[in-house]
């Protein structure tokens, strides 16, 4: 049995939000990576840098979802009749 | 902003004394269920370590495996008996797993959501529509799966609403305990019941040879026109790839609390889910085989409401109540995890908390897109009248626009070097993932196009 299951009766791992008092706390969220801490989450990514053919790319995209999108829609509301 | 990954050790540094900021609850809940990911790593125990991090990949590619999948593998089974589509359903989870992997990488590397990243990387636009389309194509398909699930029941004899009842409350148990482990452990224990059809598909009776030759001569093709072949490929790949398991995988992922540490055993998770996923699809089209083989065919689609009677008549009583309880699990399953990837991609694009660890008051938004799609989808089959069979076979066709789009991003963000740093696609992934978005896409443009076609009568 380690120290800690010694002390809190516990195996590791086992401990919930209630419990976790400022020891636990402390070991428990070494157990995370800094940004997986919700703090570290909320914060935006930047936009990424498109280069001239991912734009190029990212136009021919829209123009296929206008053009199948309206076909698809339609397909689907004939179908339905 | 997040440092960029370069700079991160394969061993990430864990945060000491003093060092943490502000900790949530979801905090010391993940927190707590890292903890066990890392004692058992640093014991070597392998198994216990699989066992620990193993769950969205076989949840995304089972939960694949829904109602309306299964229904079209036996049909076709049914209409072309053993032949080209066993192989092919094989390769296309083959394809499928290529897809996840990267849902999975992308997830594990940086801790956010696919609709997160595509907001916050390529503009509100592309991300919003990746999530509206995703919401109108998960609530079509919900729909599937309840009617799925009213077929199981209805073999016996139980009526349309103790459907909606036992789904509604499957969903609501499921959260009940605000916690990911709890969610994906109970989803995972319904996930084993999608081998119900490879046991039903060895009890059916089958022809081993028959089975053996399709998927060592990958034939025969089947015979009919140049549009049913192409609708027959196309649905069955939509039927493997869909927008939903992206969403769902890579946001699981980060529910889960993966890191790059874990990308061996996320590896293992997606090819184990792609594995078992690829056999008990063979299951349920061996299972129409042998209807086909006595000319008991002609069940098609989601008209195969009539497949647990018709097996009953050729194979027993036994195989058809094996293949009813499958479709329940079928539709029980997606139904967990179409809800999970709508109230993650609803939380994503709004930016709101989205994770099972938070309590309902944290998470009101991502909890209610939870519940509420399940309860539309359940209220929808209560209509009279409602036209449930067209609902049913035209969910496909819903995600053909946003599959290419999908696909794409998936791609551009498991390239982004920023992101990614070391982790990020190698040329080699490249070439396959390459060839599998082009090849997808294309099939699900095709089928859109064709659909489109079919309908307004331009082709026949």
């Amino acid at each position: 049995m380690d120290d800690h299951t010694q002390q809190t009766g516990k195996p590791r791992g086992e401990a919930t939000f209630l419990d976790a008092q400022d020891d636990t706390r402390d070991e428990l969220v070494g157990y995370l990576e800094r940004d997986q801490l919700e703090v570290e989450m909320d914060k935006t990514l930047p936009p990424a840098r498109l280069g001239h053919w991912s734009r190029v790319g990212l136009w021919a995209l829209r123009v296929f979802v206008l053009v199948v999108g309206a076909m698809v829609i339609y397909t689907f509301i004939a179908g339905l009749h | 902003m997040t440092p960029p990954v370069e700079q991160k050790s394969p061993a990430p540094p864990r945060l000491s004394k003093g060092e943490w900021p502000e900790l949530s609850h979801e905090d010391l809940d993940r927190a707590a269920d890292r903890s066990r990911v890392f004692w058992a790593r640093e014991g070597g125990r392998r198994w216990q370590l699989l066992w620990l991090l193993v769950g969205p990949g076989v949840l995304a590619m089972i939960g694949e495996n829904d109602g309306p999948s299964m229904i079209s593998y036996a049909s076709s089974g049914a209409a072309y008996g053993y032949g080209f589509f066993l192989p092919f359903i094989v390769v296309t989870f083959g394809a499928a797993i290529v897809c996840q992997e990267m849902c999975m990488r992308v997830g594990a590397v940086t801790h956010r959501g696919y609709g997160e990243l595509v907001i916050q990387r390529y503009g509100r636009v592309w991300g919003w529509f990746n999530a509206g389309d995703l919401v109108l194509t998960n609530l079509v398909t919900l729909v599937a799966e309840f009617v799925a699930l009213r077929i199981g029941l209805a073999y016996f004899h139980l009526p349309a609403w103790v459907a909606v009842v036992f789904g509604l409350a499957l969903v609501a148990f499921s959260q009940s305990g605000h916690r990911y482990w709890r969610w994906e452990r109970i989803a995972l224990g319904l996930a084993v019941f999608n081998g119900l059809f490879l046991l039903a598909a060895i009890l059916a009776g089958p022809s081993w040879s028959a089975t053996g030759r399709a998927f060592v001569t990958i034939g025969p093709f089947p015979g009919g026109s140049f549009n049913t072949i192409l609708l027959l490929v196309a649905s069955t790949i939509g039927a493997t790839v869909t927008p939903w398991m992206i969403f769902f995988q890579q946001s699981a992922t980060v529910d889960k609390g993966m890191t790059p540490r874990d990308l061996k055993q996320g590896r293992a998770d997606t090819i184990l889910g792609g594995v078992l996923a690829a056999l008990f699809g063979c299951g349920a089209l061996v299972v129409g085989a042998v209807l086909f083989s006595h000319h008991a065919g002609g069940v098609q689609g989601l008209a195969g409401a009539g497949f647990p009677g018709a097996l009953r008549n050729v194979s027993g009583a036994l195989v058809a109540t094996l293949f009813a309880l499958g479709l329940i699990e079928a539709g029980a399953l997606a139904l967990l995890t179409i809800s999970a990837s709508t109230g993650y991609a609803v939380g994503e694009a709004l930016g709101v908390h989205h994770s099972f660890n938070y309590s309902v008051r944290r998470a009101a938004l991502f909890y209610a897109c939870n519940i509420g799609a399940a309860l539309i989808a359940g209220a929808v089959i209560l209509i009279p009248g409602v036209p449930l069979l067209s609902i049913a076979l035209n969910a496909n066709v819903l995600a053909t626009v946003l599959l290419p789009v999908a696909l794409v991003f998936l791609l551009m963000l498991a390239n982004d070097r920023q992101l990614m740093g070391r982790w990020a696609n190698k040329r080699k992934t490249n070439v396959a993932a390459l060839v599998v978005v082009v090849v997808v896409a294309v099939s699900g443009a095709a089928y859109g196009i064709d659909s489109f076609l079919l309908a307004t009568h331009l082709i026949h």
